[in-house]
């Protein structure tokens, strides 16, 4: 079982790290210089053997060339002096053994040897010269020399070598437990502060920040982790206790008009209402039933908002009209709580970019919460201005806004009270809206307030201003602007319309709705009975759902643009969906659909889609 | 013992001379004369007039055919050596070898100042000017030097030669 590097302990690592780049240092820096020594020292030793052989060569010449073996052994003698040579033996040029010098009595000189030799082993170096007179060889010297000093040498350096590896090896461990300290003891001391918040699941600890390196980067790294989680998990325990809240209040502000809605309706189920409560049920119905569509209203503008789907269509607008019509919206209301509202108009018209409807909404919004915050008896003032842009403003003697929750006062779901027992109703949606239209128009929002009962000032600012004589553009081609003239009841009449609706309710309502504007209608349940009703009689129109089992309103219309034109194939037709995003209309657009109409939808607008689009067929 | 060994052949040869024709001892000494052309230094002039390193033996030849034998095809001072038999030393000899049965004074005296190796065996021959003589140590031939001999006849004497030389002479007639 061999263990990984990455899996031993960081000591064990440091350790091993250390004690490889010394020994590797040792190693490299002792055996290099060894090596070179030995070699220098085998190289002094040839040389010094090379010089020896040459001078006893030369002085034994005359002993050689004149018979005298006493003269070549005192020579040979001087060999004496020097303790590594073995045997130093002189022959004559005929190979006879002429002189010797024997460093052990026991040993002896070997046969002559032949040739010019010099070999340096590891044991002993042996060295063979021809001993040369005028160039005539007189005889031959041979040299033994042991090299027990280089083996001591080598052995010596192996010992130096082998002590400074131990040295190493104990310096290694202990520098190893020192730098393990320095580095494994802050990393434990951060795992047990991690140990501690996964355990604890208390995000405020933090682990010490002890060292200016990797670690203490590393450390760093985790408490600013937890600095996130820990803001994290606070906004998101606000976030859920804002939906909690808004779910509390969404429920509750729902349930009011239905509660009132179901009441009356009791009431008026039990025999012998008087007229006049009857009347009385009757427009309490009607409010709370209006209330609770605005309140729906509300939250799909907060849903389109939310998503990004909010779109506007600008044109040349005059505020200081909206700004009179939504007063004259609240103004019954202010009434009805005996509030002043005072309407200050300095430019008049006062001419922007902008999208009417969600202007109008803008300022309805503000001035209903300021009716709504403000009790009986107070005031209302709403002013328009110049400042660059247009500035709206709505101040009120109300309730004002305590400056805590000032910051968060244009925020989703966000309400100053939001107990259950609160004085003042509404979803907290309002403001929210009025920012993200001010917003959408290139504007800010702003709210003052001195305090509680100080009363609270909302501006608005709008960057755009058009010149006064900026002409409203032509009505836009789209249903709501179609419907703002009330329709004739004879706009459809003479027109054959062949309705396409899975939904036999939904059948019905469109029937009715198109009938009532003299249209004659025929109706078909699924899109095979469509292509059946036809193929019989080619209508002039056809009004098709999108939403239906086995064969979509899609399908069926690119079944329908496949036919050629006498057999209806160029019918224009009008798509409803219940869901009305651009990208739905630009499918029922390429399916072959001219016009698209939103469900829920006023007979009046279908109308007026229905009619437009027949004019269109007619012109084209 | 190889030098006992050695020295015990050398005697035998020695003894056994006597039969051959010519004595191991002269064989020797044909050597020997070769020999000392190799560490003797003789002054250029001494090759003014003649093409040959010449060794001239006084009178008579004792070597018989051995000295020419050892001589043939060798050289000294880049010329050929060559061996001749003369009654008059006078020019043209590089070595003159002066025989025990022959007379050294004369030859010695017709020399002297020359640059001519005189080699003899005479127990006198360094007294009477000589520069080498052989001699006999436990059966084996030795040679004394005179180096004042030698350096009259403006020759430089090897001190290796010189090393293996029995005796050393001092001057000429030195008291031995």
């Amino acid at each position: 079982m061999k263990t990984r590097f990455a899996d031993l302990s960081i000591r064990r690592k440091l350790v091993l790290i250390t004690l490889a780049s010394s020994a590797t240092a040792v190693v490299f820096a002792t055996g290099s210089f060894f090596a070179w020594d030995i070699t220098q020292f085998r190289g002094e030793i040839r040389r010094d053997l090379a010089a020896q052989a040459r001078t006893i060569g030369e002085n034994s010449t005359a002993p050689l060339s004149f018979g005298d073996s006493a003269a070549a052994g005192e020579t040979l003698a001087v060999l004496e002096i020097f303790p590594n040579i073995r045997r130093g033996c002189i022959y004559t040029a005929d190979g006879q053994l002429f002189a010797t010098y024997l460093r052990e009595a026991t040993d002896s000189c070997p046969p002559p040897p032949p040739g010019d030799t010099f070999d340096v082993g590891w044991r002993t170096a042996l060295l063979v010269r021809p001993v040369v007179l005028d160039g005539r060889r007189v005889g031959t010297l041979f040299i033994e020399r042991d090299l027990n000093d280089v083996l001591t040498r080598v052995a010596v350096g192996g010992a130096i070598l082998a002590a400074l590896l131990v040295a190493a090896t104990v310096l290694a461990v202990v520098i190893g437990f020192r730098m393990q300290r320095a580095i494994a003891d802050p990393l434990l001391r951060l795992a047990e502060a991690a140990r501690t918040v996964s355990r604890s699941r208390d995000y405020s600890v933090r682990g010490a920040v002890t060292s200016n390196d990797e670690v203490g980067t590393v450390v760093q790294a985790f408490n600013e982790m937890l600095d996130r989680v820990q803001e994290q998990t606070a906004e998101l325990s606000q976030a859920n206790r804002l939906k909690d809240e808004f779910l509390a209040t969404l429920s509750h502000e729902l349930r009011t008009p239905l509660n009132a809605v179901l009441g009356w309706l009791t009431i008026l189920d039990s025999p012998n209402v008087p007229p006049a409560t009857q009347a009385r049920a009757l427009d309490s119905i009607r409010r709370n039933a209006r209330l609770q569509a605005r309140l729906i209203e509300d939250l799909l503008e907060v849903s389109r908002i939310v998503t990004g789907k909010l779109h506007l269509q600008p044109r040349p607008t005059d505020l200081a009209a909206i700004v009179d019509s939504a007063g004259e919206v609240v103004q019954p209301a202010a009434a009805a709580k005996k509030i002043r509202l005072v309407t200050d108009i300095q430019h008049r018209p006062a001419m922007t970019w902008g999208d009417p409807d969600r202007l109008q909404q803008i300022v309805w919004n503000l001035l209903s919460n300021a009716v709504r915050f403000t009790p009986p008896d107070g005031r209302i003032e709403v002013r328009l201005t110049r400042d660059g842009g247009y500035v709206l403003t709505v101040s009120d003697t109300g309730v004002g806004i305590d400056p805590a929750f000032l910051p968060h006062i244009f925020q989703l779901f966000r309400q100053a009270d939001a107990s259950p027992s609160r004085e003042h109703g509404g979803l907290g949606l309002g403001l929210a809206i009025v920012r993200q239209l001010v917003e959408l128009h290139g504007g800010t929002v702003a709210a003052h307030s001195e305090g509680v009962g100080q009363g609270a000032t909302f501006e608005v600012r709008l960057p755009s201003v058009l010149p006064a004589h900026a002409e409203r553009s032509p009505a836009p081609a789209d249903p709501a602007a179609a419907a703002a003239e009330p329709p004739s009841p004879d706009l459809l009449a003479g027109i054959d319309v062949l309705v396409v609706e899975d939904e036999e309710d939904a059948r019905e309502l469109v029937r009715t709705s198109l009938s009532g504007y003299g249209a004659h209608v025929r109706t078909a349940a699924s899109a095979s009975e469509a292509i059946r009703a036809l193929d019989a009689v080619i209508p002039d129109m056809i009004v098709s759902d999108i939403g239906m089992p086995t064969e979509d309103g899609y399908a069926l219309m690119r079944r329908i643009r496949a036919r050629p034109a006498s057999r209806g194939g160029q019918v224009p037709a009008v798509a409803l969906t219940a869901y009305a995003s651009k990208a739905d209309e630009r499918a029922a657009f390429a399916a072959g659909y001219q016009a698209h109409v939103a469900k829920p939808f006023a007979p009046s607008d279908l109308a007026a889609v229905v009619r437009k689009v027949t004019a269109t067929r007619l012109h084209a | 013992m190889t030098r006992i060994l050695v020295a015990a052949c050398v005697c035998t040869c020695l003894v056994t001379a006597a039969a051959q024709d010519v004595p191991l001892e002269y064989r020797v000494k044909a050597a020997y004369l070769y020999n000392f052309t190799r560490f003797v230094e003789w002054p250029a002039s001494a090759f003014d007039a003649s093409d040959s390193f010449t060794i001239c033996l006084a009178e008579v030849n004792p070597f018989g055919p051995s000295l020419a034998a050892t001589l043939a095809g060798e050289t000294a001072a880049g010329r050929p050596l060559v061996a001749r038999v003369v009654d008059d030393a006078a020019t043209g000899c590089h070595v003159l070898f002066v025989p025990a049965s022959v007379s050294a004074a004369p030859h010695l005296r017709r020399v002297r100042g020359e640059p001519v190796l005189t080699v003899g065996e005479s127990r006198d021959f360094l007294e009477l000017g000589g520069i080498i003589r052989f001699v006999q140590q436990n059966g084996k031939i030795r040679f004394e030097i005179s180096q004042d001999n030698a350096a009259r006849s403006q020759l430089t004497i090897s001190s290796r030669l010189l090393k293996l030389a029995a005796v050393r002479a001092g001057a000429q007639g030195g008291g031995k």
